[in-house]
Formats: C-alpha cells, sequence, structure tokens
C-alpha cells in the first residue's frame, strides 16, 4: 500500500464521537467545538489511521496517498 | 456442517473491524461474519440525518457488499444464530445450518425495548425503523417521546426538525434520572423547553393516541443473548470477558455493546454502549483472535449535539453503591457532573462545556486524586 500524505477531516460531518481520537490518538484531537482535526500525520502507522477512517460514524475522514489519490473512502 | 476459521456473529462495526482487522493480518484464513439484519455495515450514527431528509440513505451505508467479497470476508446477511454449543466449537443458524470455529466472536448488541402499548410506536435503532419514522412523521402533527437519554434527544431533534409539536414522557424524577443529578436534569429539562417542547413527569401526554401522533420511544436496550443462554458463557449484565476480550472459553471472545470487561484504569468492570466503544473493541477482538493478547483498556467516550445542547458522557458514567456523585454547576447553561470512586474520577457528563472533554478524559486517565 502506497504511504498516506493527506488526511482530511470534513467539519460538517464531524459529530464529535471521537472513534478516530482513540483509535489513532497522536493524528487526531478534538477542538473546542468537539470537532475532530489532524495534528500530526505521521503519529499513527497505516493500518490505525485506516481503522480511524474505516470506522468513523459518520464517514468524515478521507485518506490520500501522496499521488493525491483516495485510499479511503475509495469513492466519495 | 462447514468450517470456518474466525467466526463473527453480528455484522455491525464491531464486528466488520474484527474481520478487517484478521484479514489485513492475515490474507488466507476463512473468515465469515454472521449478521441477521439484510444489510451491508451502515452506520447507526447516521440515522437520525437521513430520517431529517439531511443525508440520502445511501449515504448511511459505511461498506457495500462488494467490499466484503473483495477482502475474501464472507457475510451471511438475514440469518439468525440460534445456538452455540463452545465446547465443540458449534453454531448454528434458524434455517439449521452448522458452523465448526476455531475462534468465535459474539458481538451481536442488542435491541431496543418496546413498550408495544400505542398503535403508532416507532424506535430508532435500524435503517429499517428509520425507514417508517420517516413515512410517519411526515404524516404527523404531534410527535410524543417516551423515555429518556441519547434516543430520546434523538426523537426531540427529529420531531422538532418536522416542526411537530413536540412532548417529551420523562420518569417522575426527571430526565435521565438513573444517571442525572436532579439539578442536572432540570438543565436538561429546561433547555428543551426552550425548544418548545413540553415535558410530562411520571405520566403520558394526554395525546399520546391521538391519530395525528407518532410516538418515539428510547427506554433501553435488551442484549441480544438468547442464543447463548445455557451454554456456560458467563452473563451478568454484560458477557463477562477477560482484559483481551476472551470469555471464559479460550476460543470465545466478545466484543461491543455485549462485553462485559474489566477496565485496569478505573479498577472496575464496564460495560459501555456506543459506537466508538464496538469499533476500537472490535479492533482488540480481532487482534487477540489472532493470539495477540493485546490488553483492552477503553475510556468510552460518545457526545451528542442538537440545537443549543451538548452532551459528552465519558468514562465510567454510572450510579451504583461505591460510586459518588457531584455536580458543578457553571453557568445558566452549562454544568458537569462527576462520578467519583476512591478519590478518583471515574467518569463524568459534560452539558455544554465540550470545551473541557480532553481535559477532563486526561484526568480520569491521570488517575491522581481528584476534588472539585
Amino acid at each position: 500500500m502506497k504511504k498516506i500524505t493527506k488526511v482530511i477531516v470534513d467539519r460538517n460531518l464531524c459529530i464529535g464521537a471521537g472513534t478516530c481520537v482513540t483509535t489513532a490518538g497522536e493524528v487526531f484531537k478534538l477542538d473546542e467545538e468537539n470537532k475532530a482535526v489532524v495534528v500530526n500525520i505521521k503519529g499513527a502507522d497505516i493500518s490505525d489511521l485506516l481503522i480511524a477512517a474505516q470506522s468513523c460514524p459518520t464517514a468524515a475522514i478521507s485518506l490520500y496517498d501522496e499521488d493525491g489519490n483516495p485510499i479511503f473512502p475509495s469513492v466519495k | 456442517m462447514e468450517n470456518v476459521d474466525f467466526l463473527i456473529v453480528g455484522g455491525g462495526i464491531s464486528g466488520t473491524t474484527a474481520a478487517e482487522t484478521i484479514r489485513v493480518q492475515d490474507p488466507a484464513s476463512r473468515i465469515l461474519i454472521i449478521e441477521d439484519e439484510n444489510y451491508p455495515l451502515y452506520s447507526r450514527v447516521k440515522i437520525p440525518f437521513y430520517v431529517k431528509g439531511e443525508r440520502a440513505r445511501e449515504d448511511i451505508f459505511l461498506r457495500d457488499f462488494k467490499h466484503y467479497s473483495d477482502k475474501n470476508i464472507e457475510y451471511l446477511c438475514g440469518k439468525k444464530v440460534v445456538s452455540l454449543d463452545p465446547k465443540n466449537q458449534f453454531v448454528k443458524t434458524e434455517d439449521g445450518t452448522g458452523f465448526h470455529y476455531g475462534k468465535l466472536l459474539l458481538t451481536t448488541g442488542g435491541v431496543p425495548k418496546k413498550l408495544n402499548k400505542y398503535k403508532n410506536e416507532h424506535s430508532l435503532q435500524t435503517i429499517e425503523d428509520a425507514d417508517k419514522v420517516v413515512e410517519d412523521v411526515k404524516k404527523a402533527k404531534k410527535g410524543v417521546i417516551i423515555g429518556s437519554g441519547f434516543i430520546a434527544l434523538e426523537f426531540v431533534d427529529i420531531f422538532s426538525h418536522y416542526g411537530l409539536e413536540t412532548h417529551l414522557c420523562v420518569s417522575k424524577e426527571g430526565f435521565w434520572a438513573n444517571f442525572l443529578q436532579k439539578e442536572v436534569s432540570d438543565l436538561i429539562c429546561k433547555l428543551l423547553k426552550e425548544r418548545g417542547v413540553k415535558i410530562y413527569y411520571g405520566e403520558d401526554s394526554p395525546f399520546v393516541t391521538d391519530e395525528d401522533t407518532i410516538v418515539g420511544t428510547g427506554i433501553g436496550l435488551d442484549l441480544s443473548k438468547s442464543f447463548f443462554e445455557g451454554a456456560g458463557l458467563n452473563f451478568d449484565a454484560g458477557l463477562v470477558v477477560d482484559q483481551t476480550l476472551k470469555t471464559d472459553f479460550d476460543n470465545v471472545y466478545a466484543s461491543g455493546d455485549l462485553a462485559k470487561f474489566f477496565s485496569k484504569k478505573l479498577d472496575r468492570y464496564v460495560r459501555y454502549g456506543n459506537w466508538t466503544n464496538a469499533a476500537v473493541s472490535g479492533k482488540y477482538a480481532g487482534f487477540n483472535m489472532l493470539s495477540k493478547n493485546e490488553v483492552f483498556d477503553n475510556l468510552s467516550a460518545y457526545s451528542i449535539t442538537h440545537d443549543k445542547l451538548s452532551i459528552v458522557f465519558l468514562g465510567f458514567a454510572g450510579l451504583d453503591g461505591s460510586t459518588e456523585v457531584k455536580t458543578k454547576v457553571i453557568s445558566d447553561r452549562e454544568c458537569i457532573q462527576y462520578f467519583i470512586r476512591r478519590g478518583k474520577l471515574d467518569g463524568c457528563i459534560l452539558v455544554n462545556r465540550p470545551q473541557d472533554r480532553q481535559n477532563l478524559q486526561n484526568v480520569i486517565e491521570s488517575r491522581e486524586e481528584f476534588a472539585l
């Protein structure tokens, strides 16, 4: 699998469930509005980033590789 | 009879995450999920968005059937498991098919309790529940909600969204009285009243039987355990597992809402019923079914935000004989209820204070002495 170089959280979709923070706490934090933000993209390995994105209950997290291709979701 | 290396009963986020975790580590084994609903994984959390018309029905789904086949995960849906024989590592579905497993994960969650008292009564757990609410809410003029808790708040938001006259029937003691101290319960009721919700204490709304009324219930969940009753598993208000999510049987695991695990952080058994706990415990169950022996000790967190009301549950937020409960009222719209045991903070409920979430989570995890 290619490296994940871009992680985007859609603030309109994020409801602050915090699943990403629990699965990849070095990458995601909740801000004062209870929305997830990316603080350090290198804070977790690919498998934890994938689990964070795949288990987000509102599918608010998108992952991209170094060529800009979507890794998750594969089709939005 | 079929042989399966990893059998997962329950295809929600916990079972799906477990299956995907196993597959990443083990490309060749046979993995089978048995799910009693007819759909691939969808987000129960997104159901209210669909009901309010803010998201399309297809947006609720987090996987499609092709995803499972691409990952070489078998997904048998629309089938109920009716019996478990853990000594012989055998599970049977209602059509009589038998499965012999190497490792088994039970992650069946629960089903909403029903009143079965009113004609137009609705739960809000499955996508089919949601379809029925969508159909009936548009015909209704009034909405009556019976119960307290997150689902009751979702119904308030849905009925308000559709412009219905909204009535909420809570217990005599107040909203969510089995969790909340009176001042917290009163604050939530005040904020709901500001939204135009009429609240009834210890009685049903007089409009509950009207023809133009839709009724939403949020009165708790019964865990799905009938298929393993009598099988020798330790069930005590949850399926009791060790720190690796393993039951008393070596090759049987549990995760999600069903699992009652020992939290070393909090030094107590806990059972959490929320999405994040289900997802994360599914990941650990997957690892541990591969004999990784990783300790699961998730600190629960769940939040809801509607209009001007945000509520966050952190850690162990429950009442028992050994837990002291204190409330700090911060303003006429904000308060925090603390659950303290042996001088340490085990959990809290934050009303309109999401900015304190991370700090309080750190306090709970630090296990340092806590004083208000």
